[in-house]
């Protein structure tokens, strides 16, 4: 029960602010009630470390042989850091949400991210597939009436569309998973997943994290930047890699050619995200692609047999990714504190992220190993460039957000810090050390050039300085233009009116004058059908 | 005779009490109230009436009979049909309750209740093939329903009359041929003739694809409080009749290739309404299609009565006559609150800053008829997915087609209720809170209802499993 | 009943449904109406007591009544006497109508032989065409009128046929009141149709 008790203290206090603001607000004590109920959640998560692994039966539907379902929760070595992630990043959140004077940061918004974090945590503990469905499910239900409550926006509501509806074959595609993996073993759980359904959790998962195919869900809203939106988007990509995390090894003995299609598209999309996430005017454009390329990394560790080490990157994606994200202000003279977060990113030896290497690289070395080296470099100097392009001063900041906005980025450092300490058996090692040597060795040689011709994205005369840099764009545009997916959104538009126009002619014949003519010869039509199936030996 | 029967209480108490409220139909909301508590306390009845049809009261041991005697046949009601019944009145009373706040015909309550009880009656008579007689006196007292107020009868009254009317004689007759050749060999020609027969007047009947043409074009005619209550009642009582019709023929049931047959019927007609349903452009005719696919669902869980099928089409029951309440109530309460809105699809768009709580409410009632996680349909629904992946692979991409379909159609419905309108006026002119507290609270319990359901499927959903007890020989470990 | 009455009176019921097929003149709809039920009366001797065939009879006269009556309040009855110009609809209507009918007399031997060997074949014919004639009825109009005629038409025919087959009592009273109540919702859509017009 204690898996749940964690969970009652975000919705308990959710629910305490909620009341006490509707009878007296206080924006005090509903910022105390939020940072307490998540702390000692926190608090708990961690605890649970000592006990893992740990489950817990919530719901048995009865009679076993009907339903063959429990909605049940486990702790183990694959998803208690993400818990303890999507935790620390919360309380990162509310304390830093109060130092913002671009979003409006109120008790109600406090009380919405605590209980998201709550509903993603019951995504994220889920031990069988089924489960895992039913809270995306509700998740997402919940994640949309939020986004439409706060944003009446018109000009964004394609996007909640959009994202809407990606998460929402995400789950069917969970779903059909699940009946593909229940011919194997019924009512089976994450431990149990055969390689014949392996690839549908893949894509279901991928198609969450906007990989397969590739889409960005994570499209920035006008008026959703920072604090609270953050968790909205980060903490459903949190249940996807967990996902990934539970996959089976041996999805590479499937068919060969199909892994190695969606390997060459998973390398497709880290490439073109990761390029695009270097070359954005800031952090907070270049968001949806530092999802995306993270991602990319997880399935390609899924896919080169070794699912369980993509749980570094999915830690990078929302630590590492949280730690910049939330520096807003990006105040000049605590940049060191975002610098520190590179740690849960870079991969050096006995790092949290060493053991990531070999995951994305595979075995042998190949050409998608070398690509995915520069992918990561891309990352690396994309992370550096907007800490080191901060600048601002700010001077009007409250006596107490001075201490919360640094603690909240420090919570999130230590997050890291002590996951690569406890992480999991086996978290300090080596690695591949070279891998991360390359990496920071482009990144070198990146930041050297760009210095010796004195780039700056922002300057004028950028596009003449950089070499190539016409066909780099225009090879960027057709990539662009290929992953944004308007050609394909055309062509089902096209497709769509011409069903139409069809649908409507025979609309009009059948529900025309000779409407019931045409019913009594489908009955012939059909009386013939039954005569020569029924009966046949 | 006697009349301390089943029948009397369920079939012929009710109907005294509807020809009674011919006499107060001008009393809107008397009439409304009367048929609200006849039909909830004949569903409490029948709920709690013992199975052994025997129970003491005040020292007094009350035995009731299962069979009214009427013209030598029977009309025969058994312990084991009183959840059906309890099931059809809770329909009655739901549909009641509601139906006093919208501008239905104000003979709504008393035609409600007759087909109610009517509807019982097909389950009871004895043969039970005259029950296609009675369904065609409901289809009768029904068009005075479809037909709205100071309007013609449209052409989709007229196609529903005669495709009903065209059913009757098929079911009458199969039956008439195959009486006693219960011992011919399966292949006989009179057996096949019988079958398909049997299987012409349910697919007229249920509306089954391609004979599905006047099931929209009503839809756009009638009043969707009216529709849904009529079609509800019909598709409902018509699968436990078709299921009572495989469950008494021997020959029909051990038929080659009938269940096939249905399965391949049951996911032409999903298919169907499933694309159709994404081309939709007038929101009336959507119920329409939502019927059809759920036509598909039931014929394919009876196709596959043999995998586990029949306990699909038992728990689907419920949560599905709550979403199609969900939908007919939001849709029938915005078109009160916004008569402007013309059924078409651009009439709706930005409804979502106006009425957010119906917008939403129609989104999720749609998302529970889709069969998401965690909503009232989904445990029935899965349990039919898991059952075609495991017996072929033809119908699985036709399913997912129509499953494909119907969450194309919710995107796009999602989309126009999201979009406003450039052509109206800013959200600030409207008149605001235009939702009162009630309707805001009933939007939210139904919502909540499909959740619980969905996540306690075994406590909430489990009684209705009793349903499929009559069937004895079709489903004989029950 | 001698089989040359009988033949005549096959004879003229598939001519009165005719006549509901082809001419679009309500008098003359209604009274060709009645004359089928009496002409269902007489062949329907065959195989039911004169009081069961009886009950048929006032049935139909009943029904005729009601629309007659429904469309006289309505104030849309014109002289049967009016002659009107025969049009090309007609035309193709009495086309149809004598195929039907001709494909009513070929294919009740067949009918006969199998499965209805307990009917005659005069009895198949009539009960055949009439119900040919409601569909084709049902299926080619959308006035009120005609479609309720198309739907009484189909079911005579039926009942019909369903007589020389089987008889229940309780089948009896569910019949009669299934073609009251069609009656009935006859003359509710000719009044709706009247009143929806005028306003």
């Amino acid at each position: 029960m204690i898996l749940l008790g964690i969970v009652g203290l975000l919705w308990l206090p959710s629910i305490a602010m909620t009341i006490s603001q509707a009878i007296k607000p206080n924006f005090a004590r509903s910022w105390f009630i939020a940072i307490a109920g998540a702390s000692l959640a926190l608090l708990g998560a961690f605890f649970l470390r000592l006990y893992l692994p740990l489950e817990v039966e919530f719901i048995r539907w009865l009679p076993e042989s009907l339903y063959h379902t429990t909605i049940s929760f486990r702790i183990d070595y694959i998803n208690w850091h993400y818990m303890l992630a999507i935790l620390a990043l919360c309380i990162a959140v509310i304390l830093t949400d109060s130092s913002r004077a671009s979003t409006q940061a109120n008790p109600t918004t406090w009380a919405a991210a605590l209980a998201l974090t709550g509903l993603n945590l019951i995504s994220v503990m889920s031990k069988d597939p089924l489960t895992m469905a039913i809270s995306w499910a509700v998740t997402d239900v919940v994640e949309l009436v939020y986004v439409l409550t706060f944003s009446r926006n018109s000009g964004s509501t394609n996007k909640v569309t959009t994202i809407y509806g990606v998460r929402l074959i995400s789950t069917f595609v969970l779903v059909a998973a699940t009946a593909v993996g229940w011919q194997v073993t019924a009512g089976l759980d994450f431990t149990q997943i055969p390689p014949t359904a392996s690839l549908l959790f893949l894509f279901a998962a991928g198609l969450r994290l906007g990989v397969l195919p590739l889409n960005f869900p994570m499209q920035n809203t006008l008026e959703l930047k920072r604090g609270t939106d953050l968790l909205l988007r980060f903490s459903p990509v949190a249940s996807a890699l967990v996902l990934i995390a539970h996959l089976p090894s041996e999805i590479l003995v499937l068919n060969q050619s199909l892994v190695s299609i969606i390997s060459i598209l998973t390398v497709l999309a880290a490439l073109y995200a990761s390029a695009m996430w270097l070359t954005r005017a800031d952090a907070n454009e270049g968001r949806p692609y530092w999802v995306v390329a993270l991602s990319a990394f997880a399935l390609q560790s899924a896919l080169n047999g070794q699912p369980q080490n993509s749980r570094v990157w999915g830690l990078a994606l929302l630590l590492t990714g949280g730690v910049l994200f939330l520096f807003d202000p990006p105040i000049r003279r605590i940049r060191f504190i975002p610098l520190l977060g590179l740690i849960g990113l870079l991969g050096f030896p006995y790092t949290l992220a060493a053991s990531g290497w070999s995951a994305i690289l595979g075995d042998p070395v190949s050409f998608a190993s070398i690509m995915m080296i520069l992918c990561h470099a891309m990352l690396v100097g994309g992370y550096l460039r907007y800490i080191l392009e901060a600048n601002s001063t700010v001077t009007g900041l409250e006596k107490y957000a001075r201490i919360t906005y640094p603690l909240g980025l420090i919570l999130l450092v230590q997050t890291m810090l002590v996951l690569n300490l406890v992480g999991w058996s086996g978290v300090l090692t080596v690695g591949i050390w070279w891998g991360s040597l390359a990496s920071l060795g482009l990144v070198l040689l990146g930041g050297l050039l760009t210095k010796q011709l004195g780039l700056r994205l922002t300057s004028t005369d950028f596009k003449e300085k950089v070499p190539f840099y016409r066909l780099g764009h225009r090879i960027l545009n057709v990539l662009r233009v290929v992953f944004s997916l308007d050609w394909f959104y055309a062509m089902a538009r096209w497709f769509f009116a011409r069903l139409s126009n069809a649908e409507d002619f025979f609309r009009q014949v059948l529900e025309g004058e000779a409407g019931v003519l045409w019913s009594l010869f489908f009955l012939l039509v059909i009386a013939t059908l039954i005569y020569t199936q029924v009966g046949q030996p | 005779m006697n009349l301390l029967t089943t029948p009397s209480i369920w079939i012929f108490l009710p109907i005294l009490l509807s020809l009674l409220l011919i006499l107060v139909h001008r009393f809107h909301k008397l009439s409304f109230w009367i048929a609200c508590l006849g039909s909830l306390l004949l569903a409490v009845a029948a709920f709690i009436f013992p199975q052994s049809l025997e129970f003491n009261l005040f020292g007094r041991k009350f035995l009731f009979d299962d069979t009214f005697q009427i013209f030598n046949r029977g009309l025969i009601l058994t312990g084991s049909q009183l959840k059906t019944i309890a099931m059809l009145y809770l329909f009655s009373f739901l549909w009641n309750i509601a139906g006093l706040h919208f501008s239905v015909s104000r003979w709504f309550p008393t035609i409600s209740l007759a087909i109610t009880a009517l509807w019982i009656s097909t389950l009871a008579v004895k043969p039970f093939l005259y029950a296609a007689v009675i369904v065609e006196l409901i289809v009768l007292i029904s068009t005075l329903l479809l037909t709205p107020r100071g309007k013609q009868a449209g052409s989709g009254v007229m196609r529903y009359l005669v495709s009903q009317t065209v059913a009757m004689p098929l079911i009458l007759l199969s039956g008439w041929m195959v009486t006693g050749i219960e011992t011919a060999p399966s292949a006989s020609p009179l057996i096949l003739r019988g079958t398909v027969l049997i299987l012409l007047g349910f697919s007229l009947w249920l509306a089954v694809f391609p004979l599905h043409t006047w099931l929209p074009m009503l839809a756009d005619e009638t009043h969707p409080w009216v529709f849904s209550f009529i079609f509800l009642m019909q598709q409902s009582s018509l699968w436990l009749l078709l299921l009572e019709f495989l469950d008494q023929f021997a020959w029909l049931r051990n038929l080659n290739g009938i269940f096939s047959v249905m399965q391949w019927a049951g996911v032409l007609t999903l298919l169907a309404g499933g694309v159709l349903l994404s081309l939709q452009t007038r929101i009336n005719r959507v119920l329409a299609y939502l019927i059809l696919i759920e036509t598909g669902y039931s014929v394919l869980a009876i196709g596959l009565i043999n995998q586990g099928g029949g306990n699909a089409l038992a728990l689907s029951f419920i949560p599905r006559v709550l979403a199609y309440w969900q939908w007919s109530y939001t849709l029938s309460s915005v078109q009160q609150i916004a008569p402007e809105i013309d059924g078409s699809f651009s009439s709706l768009s930005g409804l979502f800053s106006r009425l957010p709580f119906h917008s939403m409410s129609l989104i999720i009632s749609l998302l529970g008829l889709l069969g998401l996680p965690a909503l009232g349909l989904f445990p029935a629904k899965r349990m039919l997915w898991n059952s075609i992946a495991n017996l072929t692979f033809q119908y699985t991409p036709l399913v997912a087609l129509a499953v494909a379909g119907m969450a194309l159609f919710i995107l796009r419905m999602m989309h126009t209720l999201l979009t406003p309108d450039p052509e109206t006026p800013p959200p600030a002119l409207l008149i605001a809170n235009e939702e009162s507290l009630l309707q805001i609270l009933i939007l939210c319990f139904f919502t909540l209802l499909s959740l619980l359901m969905g996540i306690f499927p075994h406590i909430f959903l489990n009684p209705f499993l009793g349903l499929l007890e009559p069937f004895i020989h079709l489903l004989p470990l029950g | 009943m001698s089989e040359t009455l009988r033949t005549v009176l096959a004879a003229i019921l598939l001519l009165s449904a005719a006549i509901n097929l082809v001419r679009r003149q309500w008098t003359l709809n209604i009274f060709a109406l009645g004359l089928q039920y009496v002409c269902i009366f007489l062949l329907i001797l065959e195989v039911r007591s004169a009081f069961l065939a009886g009950i048929k009879l006032i049935v139909g006269l009943m029904v005729s009544l009601m629309l007659y009556l429904t469309l006289k309040s309505s104030g849309l009855i014109e002289s049967t006497l009016l002659r009107r110009h025969v049009t090309s609809g007609e035309i193709f209507r009495s086309t149809i109508a004598l195929l039907l009918a001709l494909i009513s007399f070929l294919a009740a031997p067949a009918l006969q032989q199998s499965p209805f060997p307990q009917s005659s074949q005069l009895l198949l014919t009539a009960s055949l065409g009439l119900i040919l004639f409601g569909l084709f009825q049902m299926g080619t109009i959308t006035e009120p009128l005609y479609l309720v005629i198309g739907l009484l038409t189909f079911l005579s025919g039926f009942e019909l046929l369903y007589a020389s087959l089987e008889f229940s009592r309780l089948l009896e009273a569910l019949l009669t009141a299934v073609n009251l109540s069609l009656a009935l919702i006859g003359s509710f859509f000719i009044v709706k149709d009247v009143e929806s017009g005028s306003e």
